[in-house]
């Protein structure tokens, strides 16, 4: 008798979502099997790569002149900067970083900062990611104007946390858009924040879950291990709450590790500078990748090459 | 169940209730019926509020400056300085009504659960104490020629012939005296023999019969509060009960901060005489209360955790704190209480309710002699909500135990207005989802001067099943734009309960938002080691035959609210008892029977603890349950679907208002 490869069954399966509009509607999720298990069950859609756009030039002064490169021609405008990363650099999503709103930045006020989501919005097809600067007060004040400005076009809106899903989640409800629901890696605290959203009003398959993930070599082993539970949770459990997309950062936190931008003088054993940032953030991506994220943030185009053809891989 | 003596009916939406005893209070009945009726001064009579009208039946009323003549004429009473002699059929007032969906949701009309402290070893009720020391009187014929034993030997051999006591000891501050007190009323007289443990000792000799005036003292040294009861030996009444706040909590509010003080220098002999000094005021309070006579005691039983109790008695308790957490002993002989400092006379005997492990102590020892979980065949489970919280599931074959650090949050520490369940404390607690209007009853309904354990499920429960707090414990914040009562104070968020003038405070009494994190840090802890704990032993919430939740909560405890707050399981109501202060009741009972201390030291010996701290499930169930009820909603699917209906209702009742 011919070996028969074991499968295991799931009673549940991760809600499709579809994000963005018009001919630009991507949809991600959808799965009813553990990543990379894609034989035992439907896998639907694929994981998409957005890449980041910053909204100022001060938050990509520190990169590394390897990561400003590919962008240096467009650094400073956004919209050339996102319509550049679509067209040339084949992103299947823009992720647009708020950074300046940030009130220990420039603070830029929520009119403004809406202005050019509104902007960005227009000059892309694919889907638009919004970033808030990560200050909860401001993020709900910005990322609720941006939701108002650009009713109907199904951004996703975040991140959104436990203390400022109200309002982030109300707008999104109001102006039909999408809420990435962002918790301090715990599975436990990421049901809680969808519950939350959800007796605020917001549809589940408006929600998208941060579990907030790290790098590689800063406990991505304990990201992986909550994020395999959570899809245990959702697919194995069959709990509904837990039954969302998974969106990952990659950028920012792959490229601010140590190893990825300090010079070669300074560590000689760590090899060539110019690759390193690059495949810390594609070893961080794939890790990421195969815990189940299916949205992945990144910055650079060669990273998005190769994680494009790595997912390409997975889905064959 | 108690016959039922009346009944009343609250109009206009007719919710009827049985009422069991003469003279019930009407607000209280109330309460207990899910009938929404504003009260804010906590029974006192003073806010007016609660003005009802009486359309049939018969009551006692107190005449308030509330009510106008022509109110009074008209029939109009303040309910809460109501009491009822008769079927009742009584008009809430217009502005305390409900929608009718949302009165249906509230409960009306159906059984409550709240119940009161279980009475705990009803056996023994008429059972004349026979404690670990006692008086035995005896009568010896003088010596002669023909009859020259000694006098030591002399009260050995009476005490063998009239009470089968086999063999006595007396150590030299007994022998001094010893022949002029036998001699003194004529070779009658009184010897208190402690009799735990071969051979018996004689603790004190009186001349003549002094069996009647023997008092007992049974103490609780808890983290937080230190409670006392003095007990007539001879037929086992309670004299004088006392409590109050142990004066180590200004070295720390948990076990782990007073080992942290006990490690300093000159740490432990601080910690040690503050702990004498509280049991020293509530013994002052007891004797004060009973009157009575110190030289009339022979002896006391204490049960504390295993910290406390090695604080108490001045030993290291480095050891507890250190992994592999190991306690000096469990064990301990009977000593003379006034080597602690404790102020009693020196012939004054203690004993010391075994502990079982670092963790769980001799408080827990007396809980399960008290509830009797070591006798009875149903799987229980059994919560002590302490400074320290404590679980055991078992029954008499068989023990587990955990603990976990609570917090004092139930007892009235790290909340604004917590206070123990004493006078003025506030015990129960209602919130319009309609209007935010709460109804509040106190202990002794005077003016409110704090909330107590019992108030603060209630309040909890409340507050989120009205909507004003989110499951994560959360104001929402928009309702400031409703209702006063929900607004920004200097410590956070927070409800108002009282506005100053309805209390005996100056200022307003509210909880706050930093109060609620704090309670539900307590319950999560609590549950969540029940949940471990259970799942170790491979047994699930719904394989729980009884629940018995001990700790100083109040006179009684609504099980509903508890449930849905997630401090106890979703379980069936019937099942559940509430303990009170199950240390103290287990000490009392061990100082009137000596059998019941051999029982403890069994049951001491029969539990195995579990160490929570090397469970990697801890954490995680931990964060599960610090959401209201849990996080897994799955688990509570009644008072989540209650929930949602209520939120319903009154989303319909606005709308259409």
């Amino acid at each position: 008798m011919a070996f028969q490869f074991p499968k295991d069954t799931y009673s549940g399966s991760i809600l499709e979502i579809a994000v963005g509009s018009g001919d630009g509607i991507a949809k991600v999720g959808g799965q009813n099997v553990m990543p990379l298990c894609n034989f035992e069950g439907d896998v639907p859609n694929r994981a998409l790569v957005a890449m980041e756009v910053y909204d100022n030039v001060a938050a990509t002064e520190s990169w590394t002149a390897e990561a400003k490169a590919p962008f240096a021609d467009v650094i400073g405008d956004p919209v050339a900067w996102a319509k550049k990363c679509q067209d040339e650099y084949g992103a299947e999503m823009i992720c647009l970083q708020l950074a300046s709103t940030d009130p220990n930045d420039m603070d830029t006020g929520a009119d403004e900062a809406a202005a050019l989501v509104k902007k960005v919005a227009e000059a892309i097809s694919v889907p638009l990611v919004v970033w808030g600067s990560e200050s909860a007060e401001k993020d709900a004040e910005v990322l609720s104007k941006v939701a108002e400005v650009c009713d109907g076009m199904n951004l996703i809106l975040g991140p959104a946390t436990e203390d400022n899903y109200k309002k982030i989640g109300g707008a999104a409800i109001g102006y039909g858009h999408t809420v990435v629901a962002q918790t301090p890696i715990d599975v436990n605290m990421a049901k809680q924040l969808n519950i939350l959203l959800g007796n605020l009003g917001v549809p589940a398959n408006k929600i998208i879950m941060d579990p907030s993930t790290g790098a590689l070599g800063y406990g991505i082993e304990y990201t992986y291990s909550v994020m395999e539970r959570i899809r245990l949770t959702a697919l194995k459990q069959g709990d509904e709450k837990m039954q969302l997309p998974l969106i990952c950062d990659v950028a920012k936190y792959a490229w601010k590790t140590r190893e990825a931008g300090i010079s070669e003088k300074e560590e000689p054993g760590f090899g060539d500078l110019k690759t390193r940032g690059i495949l810390w953030e594609i070893v961080t991506a794939s890790d990421l990748l195969v815990s189940g994220a299916d949205i992945l943030i990144l910055r650079h185009p060669e990273s998005v090459r190769v994680i494009k053809k790595v997912i390409d891989d997975v889905m064959a | 169940m108690p016959e039922k003596k009346y009944t009343v009916v609250f109009e206009p939406d007719n919710v009827a209730i049985d009422v069991f005893n003469e003279g019930e209070n009407l607000l209280r009945v109330a309460i207990v019926a899910g009938v929404h009726i504003n009260a804010s001064c906590g029974g006192a009579g003073t806010c007016g509020k609660c003005k009802i009208k009486l359309l049939e039946g018969e009551v006692d009323s107190e005449r308030s400056s509330k009510l106008s003549d022509e109110q009074w004429d008209e029939g109009f009473k303040l309910a809460c300085r109501t009491n009822i002699k008769s079927d009742l059929r009584v008009e809430i007032p217009i502005e305390s009504r409900h929608e009718k969906g949302v009165l249906t949701r509230q409960g009306a009309g159906q059984v409550d659960h709240v119940i009161s402290q279980a009475k705990w070893g009803a056996e023994y009720e008429n059972v004349a104490p026979e404690p670990i020391v006692a008086k035995y009187y005896v009568e010896m014929s003088p010596p002669s020629e023909d009859d020259n034993i000694s006098d030591m030997a002399r009260v050995g051999q009476a005490l063998k012939r009239d009470y089968d006591i086999p063999k006595v000891t007396a150590d030299l501050t007994i022998l001094k005296d010893l022949s002029t007190l036998l001699r003194q009323e004529d070779w009658k007289a009184t010897i208190s023999v402690c009799r735990f443990k071969e051979p018996s000792r004689i603790l004190k000799v009186e001349p003549g019969d002094t069996r009647e005036k023997a008092l007992i003292l049974a103490v609780d040294v808890g983290t937080t509060t230190i409670h006392a009861k003095l007990l007539d030996a001879m037929t086992g009444k309670e004299l004088a009960f006392s409590a109050d706040y142990n004066a180590q909590m200004s070295m720390g509010e948990d076990v782990i901060s007073r080992m942290v003080n006990a490690a300093k220098k000159g740490g432990l002999e601080t910690l040690q005489k503050r702990v004498v000094k509280t049991i020293n005021t509530v013994i002052d309070e007891v004797f004060e209360k009973a009157g009575g006579d110190r030289e009339n005691l022979t002896h006391m039983v204490f049960g504390g955790n295993t910290t406390m109790t090695q604080l108490l008695l001045g030993l290291n308790p480095k050891y507890i704190r250190e992994a592999p957490y190991v306690p000096v002993a469990n064990l301990y002989t009977t000593l003379t209480a006034s080597q602690l400092g404790v102020a009693v006379p020196d012939h004054v005997s203690a004993y010391i309710m075994p502990c079982v492990a670092s963790y769980v102590g001799g408080d827990i020892t007396a809980g399960v002699l008290a509830t009797e979980i070591h006798l009875k065949q149903e799987l229980t489970l059994f919560m002590d909500v302490g400074t320290n919280g404590e679980i055991i599931i078992g029954n008499k074959d068989w023990m587990v135990s955990a603990s976990a650090s609570a917090g004092p949050a139930f007892e009235g520490g790290g909340v604004k207005f917590g206070m123990r369940a004493s006078f003025g404390a506030i015990e129960q607690v209602r919130v319009s989802p309609m209007d935010y209007e709460p109804m509040i009853m106190t202990i002794g309904q005077v003016k409110p001067k704090g909330i107590c354990g019992s108030g603060m499920i209630d309040c909890i429960a409340e507050l989120q099943m009205s909507g004003v707090i989110s499951q994560n414990g959360k104001f929402n914040r928009e309702l400031a734009e409703e209702t006063w009562r929900v607004r920004e104070g200097e410590g956070g968020w927070e409800y108002v309960l009282c506005r100053a003038e309805d209390t005996q405070l100056d200022e307003d009494l509210a909880i706050t938002e930093p109060d609620i994190d704090n309670l539900m840090r307590t319950k999560a802890s609590i549950y969540s080691a029940c949940a471990v704990l259970l799942k170790s032993v491979g047994l699930q919430f719904s394989d729980l035959e009884k629940i018995i939740i001990a700790g100083g909560f109040g006179q009684f405890i609504d099980v509903e609210k508890a449930m849905t707050i997630g401090l106890l399981p979703e379980a069936d109501p019937e099942i559940v008892e509430y303990g009170g202060n199950t240390s103290l009741e287990g000490c009392r009972l061990a100082s009137l029977y000596r059998d019941k201390v051999e029982e403890a030291e069994v049951i001491g010996s029969m539990i195995t603890n579990i160490e929570l701290s090397t469970s990697n499930m801890y954490m995680d169930e931990y964060v599960a349950a610090l959401f209201l009820p849990h996080t897994r909603l799955e688990e509570f699917p009644i008072r989540v679907k209650r929930l949602e209906e209520m939120h319903e209702a009154v989303a319909k009742g606005k709308l259409e208002s």
